[in-house]
C-alpha cells in the first residue's frame, strides 16, 4: 500500500467510523439525565477542602440537614489538596458544586461571578448584629453580600512556659510591645556550648508585618504599597532577628507554617513560635503533654494579626438556591461556629463570647484570639490577589535569601506589581 | 469484501483505540492550546480574543523613563531556571552509562544490583521529594548532619538561593542514572558484537582506548535518543519538584517554565497567557529538537 492511500484511508475511518462512535458516545454520556434531580430529590454538592480533622464537622451538619429536610440530598465533595484549583476545573467544565467552601481567594472567584448575591436573603433572615462587622465586609464586593464566615483564622504566638519558668523570665501578655518582645526573645535564647548555633532560640516564625503598618498592595488592588518604610522595617526585623539578634533560626517566611517550625517549638528548641490557628488542633493534640500558651502579636506601630476566613457561599449556577441557601444558613449556625472554635475564632460575637467564658482546656489564653479581633488584616479582597502576592512573595525571599536588602527587594517588588497592574489596565482598555 | 480492504479495516481498528485517545487527550487540547494563545480566558467568563497580545506581553520589550524593559521578566528568568537545569542532562548521561558499563560485568549478584539501580524509577516521585526535602532540611537533614561530622557546615539547600537548583539537580542526579537510561545503554551494551573487542585486544588496544573507538561509537544511537527525549523533558521538566519541594522559590530559584504555565493557568487565572507560554516553549521544543536531528544526527554511527 502507497502512504497517499494509508492516510486516505486513516481519514475516512477516522471521519466515517471512529469520529461518529466519539460523538455517540459523548450524546450518550449527555443523555444520562440531570443529576441534580434523583428519586424525586433535590441533590445538592458540597465543595470543602475537608481533612480528617474537619470532615466530622462537615459530616454533622449534612446530617442534621438532611433530618430536617427529607426531600434533599447533599453530596459533600471532599478536597483535601489544591482545593482552589480543583474547583477551578469543575466550575471552568460547568460542573460547579452547589455550595463552594471559599477563602482566601474568595474574591479572586467572586470578581468573575462565581457566587449568588445573598444580600436579600441575609439581609431579610440573618441578625447581622451579631457578627463581627469587618468579618461580613470580607465576603462584600461592591455592596454585595456573598456569605457569612463561620471560621476566622488568624495568626498569634505560642510559648513553652515550662521553659519561661525554668529562665525566670515572665510571661508575654497580650498587650506588649515589640520591645518586651525582643528582650523575652533574647532571654530565652540559649547558645551554652558558645558555638554560635543556638540549643534553643527565643523564637520561630515571623513577626505580622501589618502590625509594622506595612501592606502589600491597596485595599482597591490598584496601587502598589511594598516599597513603603514600613514594609522596609518590617523586613529589616525579620532578617535581624535571625542575623543581628540571633534570636531566631532562619527567616524564612515559607517556613513559618511548616512542619518545622512546630518541631521547633515541641522539641523544646524554641521557646516562642509563630501559630496559625488552623494548627490549634494539632498542637493540643502534639503538645498536651507540654505546658504552653497562647499570646497576641506584639505591638510594633499598631497591633496587628494576619487573619483569613471560611464561608459556605452558594454557586451562581445552582439550579437549587433555595435548599443551597438553607443548607448555606446551617454552617454559620451557633453549632458549627462552636465547633470551629477550636480552630479559630468563631464570627458571631456572642458565640465567641460564650464560648470563651466556657473554656477550659488549653490554651489557657484562648480570649487572646477575641482581643485580637480589631487587628486583624486579612489580604485585601481583589480580583487578581494571588497573582500580586506571588511578584511581593519572589522579590521578599530574597532578603531572607542574603540577595537583596529590604530596600532593594521592595524597589523590585514594586516595579514587578505596577507592570502588572499596567499590563492590566492596558488590557481592560 | 476485498482482503485488501479487509486487511486495512482490521489494521485500523488495531489503531483506532489508541488514534482515539491521542485525538481526545493530545491533538485536540494541542491544537485548542494553539487557538486559545490568541484569547484572554479566566476560565470563568467566555474568552476574549486579544489576537498576538499574548505574545507581545510574554516576549516584548517596552520602555519607559528608567529605559527598557522586558514585559515579563520573570518569563525568561524561569527559562534561564530550565536550561541551568538541562545541564543534568548530560551528567545524568554520563553518569547511567558508567553504572551500565560497571553492571554489565560478570559481576556477582549483577542483577540485584541493576534492580536496586532501577528502584527510584518506579518509587513514587513525591514520595521521593518528600525524602529529600528532609535530607536538605538545613537543621535536622541527614546531608547537613553528614557534613557536621567532618566538621563542614552545611548550605541552606532547598532554602538556598545558590544552593537551590544544584540540590534539585543533585536529587534528580540520584534518581536519573539508574533509570530508564542506565537499562538503554544495557542494552545498547549488550549489542555491541564481542569481536570487536578481541580484534582490538589482538592489536593491543588498551581499556580506555576500547571504550573509545569501540563502546563509545557503537552506543552513539542510544546516546542521540536518550540526548533527544532528555532535551525534550528537561524543556518540560522541573515542575514536580517546584510543585512538592520548593513552591518555585527562594526567589523564583527553582521555578521553570512549566511551572510557570501552572501557575498562569491554574492559580492566577490566566489561561490564555498560560497557552502562550505553552506554544512558545513548543516553539523552543521543536526549533532544539531540529537542530539536534540536523547536527547531532551526523555523528551518530548506526553500523
Amino acid at each position: 500500500m502507497h502512504f497517499p492511500d494509508v492516510w486516505r484511508h486513516l481519514l475516512a475511518f477516522c471521519v466515517f467510523r471512529a469520529l461518529p462512535i466519539l460523538c455517540a458516545g459523548l450524546v450518550l454520556a449527555g443523555c444520562g439525565g440531570d443529576r441534580r434531580e434523583r428519586d424525586g430529590k433535590v441533590h445538592l454538592v458540597l465543595s470543602v477542602p475537608a481533612d480528617e480533622r474537619t470532615r466530622p464537622m462537615y459530616r454533622g451538619v449534612v446530617n442534621r440537614f438532611i433530618e430536617t429536610h427529607p426531600h434533599v440530598e447533599v453530596e459533600i465533595l471532599e478536597i483535601p489538596k489544591n482545593y482552589y484549583s480543583k474547583v477551578l476545573i469543575m466550575i471552568a467544565g460547568r460542573n460547579a458544586p452547589d455550595l463552594i467552601w471559599m477563602g482566601q481567594s474568595f474574591a479572586e472567584f467572586a470578581a468573575r461571578g462565581v457566587f449568588l448575591d445573598l444580600s436579600e436573603r441575609i439581609k431579610q433572615e440573618v441578625e447581622l448584629d451579631e457578627f463581627l462587622p469587618q468579618a461580613l465586609s470580607w465576603y462584600n464586593i461592591e455592596g454585595k453580600q456573598y456569605g457569612i464566615p463561620f471560621g476566622i483564622d488568624m495568626n498569634d504566638i505560642a510559648y513553652n512556659k515550662k521553659l519561661f519558668e525554668a529562665a525566670g523570665v515572665p510571661f508575654p501578655t497580650d498587650d506588649w510591645t515589640f520591645e518586651g518582645f525582643l528582650d523575652r526573645a533574647q532571654r530565652m535564647t540559649v547558645d551554652a556550648d558558645g558555638d554560635g548555633r543556638p540549643e534553643q532560640y527565643g523564637f520561630k516564625g515571623g513577626l505580622e508585618r501589618t502590625a509594622f503598618g506595612a501592606h502589600v498592595i491597596s485595599n482597591d488592588g490598584q496601587r502598589s504599597l511594598c516599597n513603603s518604610p514600613e514594609m522596609i522595617r518590617a523586613l529589616q526585623v525579620g532578617m535581624d532577628l535571625a542575623d543581628k539578634w540571633k534570636v531566631s533560626p532562619l527567616p524564612e517566611d515559607s517556613d513559618v507554617q511548616s512542619l518545622d517550625t512546630y518541631a521547633y517549638f515541641r522539641q523544646g528548641k524554641a521557646a516562642m513560635m509563630t501559630m496559625y490557628t488552623w494548627n490549634l488542633p494539632f498542637l493540643v493534640e502534639k503538645c498536651g503533654g507540654m505546658d504552653w500558651d497562647i499570646v497576641n502579636m506584639p505591638t510594633v506601630k499598631q497591633r496587628g494579626h494576619w487573619a483569613s476566613s471560611q464561608a459556605i457561599l452558594v454557586s451562581a449556577d445552582t439550579p437549587h438556591p433555595e435548599e443551597a441557601w438553607m443548607l448555606c444558613q446551617e454552617f454559620f449556625g451557633d453549632t458549627v461556629q462552636k465547633t470551629m472554635a477550636q480552630r479559630g475564632l468563631p464570627p458571631n460575637q456572642r458565640v465567641a463570647q460564650e464560648y470563651m467564658a466556657a473554656f477550659k482546656g488549653q490554651p489557657a489564653n484562648w480570649g487572646a484570639l477575641y482581643k485580637a479581633r480589631d487587628s486583624l488584616y486579612p489580604t485585601p479582597r481583589i480580583a487578581n490577589l494571588s497573582e500580586i502576592m506571588s511578584l511581593y512573595s519572589s522579590a521578599s525571599s530574597g532578603v531572607s535569601a542574603h540577595r537583596a536588602t529590604p530596600e532593594e527587594a521592595m524597589v523590585k517588588a514594586e516595579k514587578a506589581i505596577n507592570l502588572y497592574l499596567k499590563r492590566k489596565r492596558r488590557r481592560k482598555r | 469484501m476485498s482482503g485488501k480492504r479487509r486487511s486495512n479495516l482490521i489494521g485500523f481498528a488495531f489503531l483506532a483505540p489508541n488514534m482515539t485517545g491521542f485525538l481526545v487527550f493530545t491533538l485536540i487540547p494541542v491544537t485548542a492550546a494553539f487557538g486559545l494563545s490568541l484569547f484572554e480566558w479566566n476560565l470563568f467568563q467566555p474568552p476574549q480574543f486579544v489576537g498576538l497580545r499574548n505574545f507581545v506581553d510574554l516576549l516584548g520589550i517596552s520602555r519607559d523613563e528608567a529605559g527598557w524593559y522586558c514585559n515579563d521578566p520573570r518569563f525568561w528568568k524561569f527559562l534561564g531556571n530550565t536550561l541551568f537545569l538541562m545541564v543534568n542532562i548530560p551528567i545524568c548521561m554520563a553518569a547511567s552509562l558508567f553504572l551500565a558499563i560497571v553492571l554489565n560485568q560478570k559481576i556477582k549478584g549483577r542483577v540485584i544490583f541493576r534492580t536496586v539501580f532501577y528502584l527510584p524509577t518506579i518509587c513514587s516521585g513525591i514520595g521521593i521529594m518528600l525524602l529529600w526535602m528532609w535530607v536538605f532540611n538545613p537543621e535536622f537533614g541527614l546531608a547537613n548532619s553528614v557534613l557536621k561530622l567532618v566538621g563542614i557546615k552545611g548550605p541552606l539547600w532547598l532554602k538556598s538561593y545558590h544552593w537551590a537548583k544544584p540540590s534539585i539537580m543533585l536529587m534528580g542526579l540520584w534518581g536519573a542514572m539508574g533509570g530508564t537510561s542506565m537499562i538503554l545503554y544495557l542494552a545498547g551494551l549488550q549489542g555491541v558484537p564481542p569481536q570487536l573487542y578481541e580484534a582490538a585486544e589482538i592489536d593491543g588496544a588498551s581499556t580506555w582506548q576500547q571504550f573509545r573507538h569501540i563502546t563509545f561509537p557503537m552506543l552513539t544511537p542510544t546516546t542521540f535518543f536518550i540526548f533527544i527525549t532528555g532535551v525534550i523533558g528537561g524543556f518540560q521538566g522541573g515542575f514536580q519538584a517546584a510543585y512538592v519541594m520548593t513552591q518555585g522559590g527562594p526567589d523564583g530559584a527553582t521555578s521553570t517554565v512549566s511551572y510557570y504555565i501552572y501557575n498562569h493557568a491554574f492559580q492566577w487565572f490566566n489561561m490564555g497567557y498560560a497557552a502562550a507560554i505553552s506554544v512558545v516553549l513548543f516553539g523552543l521544543v521543536f526549533v532544539v529538537t531540529l537542530i539536534n536531528w540536523k547536527f547531532g544526527g551526523k555523528k551518530v554511527n548506526y553500523v
